[in-house]
């Protein structure tokens, strides 16, 4: 029973960094296009419309998959936490947890994908922009 | 009171407290917040929705039969009021902020 809790956990934990760097990259490539010399005014504008257009929805429902992770995350640490001090919970409670646990993880690759699928080539375009303008 | 509805009423604080933290915070512009608040701000809420799924399922096993120590269970409310304390503090800080 323990080692599903162990597992449930493990898979929780990467679910919130897979969300955190999704943030962070968004972070970046605004970053990116505000700082790129590269394009010109009116177009560093338009890619940051673009960019939130795109993404903001993406991001709305990672931070709400974030915190449900989060409250999993708490309370499958707490039925660890009991059964190791003696709680037999039924079979049908871990085997629930579990379950609700892989199907929020599930949810938060394919989100995280597509998020990456929107963030990617924007970021290789503004990086390009920069590595062309340095060559000139 | 029984301990279950004192573990729900501490659950539906804790999620009041997050709710409150996060909506204030999409309200301030992020460069104002700071590096130091908003990581202040980030581990409050992080602590405060952990905080309230231990609280439901503690509440839930004890409906399936668990007797926790009363020492376990003091412990993880004083956790909750210190964290709502720091979401206290957080949210006067980012209300001081507000455009």
């Amino acid at each position: 029973m323990s080692s599903e809790l162990d597992a449930a956990r493990g898979r929780l934990t990467s679910s919130l960094i897979d969300i955190m760097a999704v943030f962070e990259a968004y972070s970046l490539v605004r970053g990116l296009i505000k700082a790129a010399k590269g394009l010109p005014e009116a177009s560093r504008e338009e890619k940051l419309r673009e960019l939130s257009e795109k993404l903001e929805p993406v991001l709305s429902s990672c931070l709400a998959d974030f915190l449900e992770a989060l409250f999993y995350k708490g309370r499958v640490s707490q039925l660890a936490e009991d059964i190791s001090k003696g709680f037999k919970p039924p079979r049908e409670e871990v085997t629930y947890l579990s379950r609700e646990v892989l199907r929020l993880c599930e949810r938060v690759e394919e989100r995280v994908s597509g998020a990456w699928r929107v963030l990617k080539p924007m970021l290789r375009e503004v990086r390009g922009v920069e590595a062309h303008r340095h060559l000139k | 009171m029984r301990l279950t509805d004192t573990l729900s009423e501490a659950e539906s604080k804790a999620h009041e407290a997050a709710r409150k933290l996060a909506s204030i915070a999409s309200k301030v512009p992020p460069e104002a917040a700071g590096e130091e608040l908003s990581r202040k701000l980030m581990l409050t809420i992080v602590s405060l929705v952990m905080l309230a799924g231990r609280l439901h399922q503690l509440k839930r096993d004890i409906e399936l039969g668990y007797k926790p120590g009363a020492e376990d269970v003091d412990s993880m409310l004083r956790e909750l009021e210190a964290a709502l304390l720091e979401a206290k503090e957080v949210f006067s800080r980012l209300e001081g902020l507000l455009p």
